[in-house]
């Protein structure tokens, strides 16, 4: 019963506090013609700052390019920072060189906004690395999810022209990351998270050894680890470890920074298109994936685990092995579910530990990756399921599809279609590949279906742009670093550039008037259509790779 | 030299999205 009321008030709570943040997102985003002075003041600054490249109007090529280019050269600087870590300042514990391949590994992870991490922060990372090139593209390539939706919104309201990036970027960094980043921090630090630029602490335990404690400025780190769906820890144990996630109360806050801004985009995107029912239908389906996902995982944790059949060891509470017992043993799997509805990537429990069928879950939210998504892209990887929807509900019904009053023809579901398969074909088809290679035998600790899911959930996390690890795999090897980073890089922009092309296409249309035929996109019809759509497409793609993996492992465990 | 192959393995991933977008809108054109 306690687990069901702590599930209703996360997710609940959190639903209620995103209609006033969508509200405000869409005032800093997308300000009217007739905005107040002030308002106007700031983006005078941006296009200050953007200097001759905040002036142009963009369209929806331009706009890509502009993105790519700038995700480019944070790339270049943040490889360079890390490069040189050892020869930089802001190193009080001596880190060293980073080996080559993670390098590249971390930094495709950190700018696609993915956050996989092959390495453990407090060893590897020196401060101004963990600041100035992991933080800083945790706020910027953050940012550039949002810029991607307001923009992709703007067209689908019929603009020809959908802004410009550098000023969308700067109007998410400053005006929604930022401010909601110190609120969280300092509330973060409050609840004893560290924020200190000093060395590790060292201790005396009580057997007389010397014991290093590492430290840093772990609050504003995992602040915008959560609000910006980054999920980076500053510890290799992520939010698993006391200095990252102190008390009950800084989990429950990092939960709902996890979901916050997913819910808020959607209600930004109703607002910025003028249809609220239309965000608010979306929103409905979303929250029912979101809840069955939540109620599935939280159901199966509640058996207890079978590696420790036969053994004296009491389970009443259900499966705690890989569980913080101070937090409870729901919170593992809801934080499995949120962080991997959200491509969020943080964890606050051990995912290899969870119940076979209670890992099927999070998997599945990589998957979909759009119940909520990430910042800002979650509604971009749902507005592809919608448009499949509106076309699949258009030919059965014998109607020309239509979305927002604009033709929806071949060359828009083609692209749809493409960005669905780039993204199960980064997923199965690394798995393959690894599943059948000494790259991937050999990084495995554990045989046959359970090393299976592990290959799986490590891709399907990088084509997520998530970031969790299943764990259980020696996956800081050359061959993960370069496969999964290549996948993070091109499964992170392949998904915002395809709808964009859609938008931009939908956009150059002539409107077309709303007539007794046209397929309503504000009524419970359409919910069950997009959910039905999300469901069996779902299924046809991952269904076979469940099967093998936690599904029969499950069923060897009934066996 | 290891380090610059990889910086250069990032960036070719970047020029390859830019060609994408640049072939997706070259259909718009011939549409």
């Amino acid at each position: 019963m306690s687990a069901i009321v702590f599930v209703i008030l996360i997710v609940g709570g959190t639903a209620a506090l995103s209609w006033p943040l969508g509200r405000y997102m869409k005032w800093a985003m997308d300000p009217v013609a007739e905005a107040g002075f002030r308002r106007k003041r700031l983006d005078h600054y941006f296009v200050s700052i953007a200097g001759s490249l905040g002036r142009e109007q963009q369209g929806w090529k331009r706009y890509m390019v502009a993105m790519l280019a700038f995700n480019a050269v944070m790339f270049i600087v943040s490889f360079a920072f890390m490069a040189l870590q050892q020869y930089l300042p802001l190193n009080p514990d001596g880190t060293g060189k980073i080996e080559d391949s993670l390098i590249f590994n971390t930094v495709a992870s950190f700018t696609s906004n993915t956050n996989l991490q092959h390495y453990s922060g407090e060893s590897t990372m020196s401060y101004l690395t963990q600041l100035c090139s992991l933080m800083w593209l945790q706020f910027v390539s953050a940012a550039t999810g949002i810029a991607a939706l307001a923009a992709m919104a703007r067209a689908l309201a019929g603009r020809k022209e959908m802004g410009n990036f550098f000023i969308d970027v700067q109007r998410a960094a400053f005006l929604v990351l930022l401010p909601l980043a110190l609120a969280v921090a300092t509330l973060m630090s409050i609840g004893g998270m560290p924020m200190t630029l000093a060395g590790a602490a060292h201790a005396t335990t009580l057997e007389g050894a010397e014991q290093a404690i590492a430290r840093g400025p772990v609050a504003a780190f995992v602040t915008i680890k959560q609000l910006g769906t980054n999920g980076g820890g500053f510890f290799g144990p992520n939010c698993t470890h006391p200095l990252e996630n102190p008390t009950f109360w800084t989990n429950a806050l990092a939960m709902i920074a996890i979901i916050l801004i997913p819910m808020a985009s959607v209600w930004m995107f109703g607002r910025i298109i003028g249809r609220m029912r239309h965000a608010a239908v979306v929103f409905a389906v979303m929250m029912a994936f979101l809840l069955v996902k939540t109620g599935g995982a939280v159901w199966f944790e509640q058996a207890p685990t079978k590696a420790f059949a036969n053994l004296p060891i009491e389970q009443s509470c259900g499966n705690l092995e890989g569980k913080e017992l101070r937090l409870g043993a729901t919170t593992g799997p809801l934080w499995a579910v949120l962080t991997t509805a959200t491509s969020n990537g943080s964890v606050g429990a051990m995912h290899d530990s969870l119940n076979p069928m209670t890992g099927l879950f999070p998997m599945i939210g990589m998957w979909l990756n759009s119940t909520f998504g990430g910042v800002g892209v979650g509604m971009i990887n749902m507005f592809i399921y919608i448009i499949l929807a509106v076309f699949l509900a258009g030919m059965m019904v014998g109607r020309t599809p239509e979305y927002l009053n604009r033709r929806v023809e071949a060359r828009e579901v083609k692209l749809a279609v493409l960005a669905l398969l780039a993204h199960a074909f980064f997923i199965l088809g690394g798995t393959a590949v690894f599943a059948v290679t000494p790259w991937g035998t050999e990084a495995l600790n554990n045989a046959g279906a359970h090393g299976f899911s592990e290959m799986l959930y490590e891709f399907s996390s990088a084509s997520a742009n998530n970031g969790s690890g299943f764990e259980g795999l020696g996956d800081n090897t050359p061959a993960w670093n370069i496969a999964t980073g290549v996948v993070m890089l091109l499964a992170r922009f392949i998904p915002i550039i395809l709808p964009f092309a859609i938008a931009g296409s939908l956009a150059a249309k002539r409107p077309t008037a709303q007539s007794a035929g046209t397929l309503g996109v504000e009524d419970g019809t359409f919910a069950v259509m997009l959910t039905a759509v999300i469901v069996i497409i779902g299924a046809l793609t991952f269904f076979p790779a469940a099967a093998l993996g936690p599904i029969v492992e499950h069923l060897q465990f009934m066996i | 030299m290891t380090a610059l192959l990889y910086l250069f393995l990032g960036l070719a991933c970047f020029a390859a999205l830019v060609g994408l977008t640049r072939v997706v809108a070259e259909t718009e054109s011939h549409e």
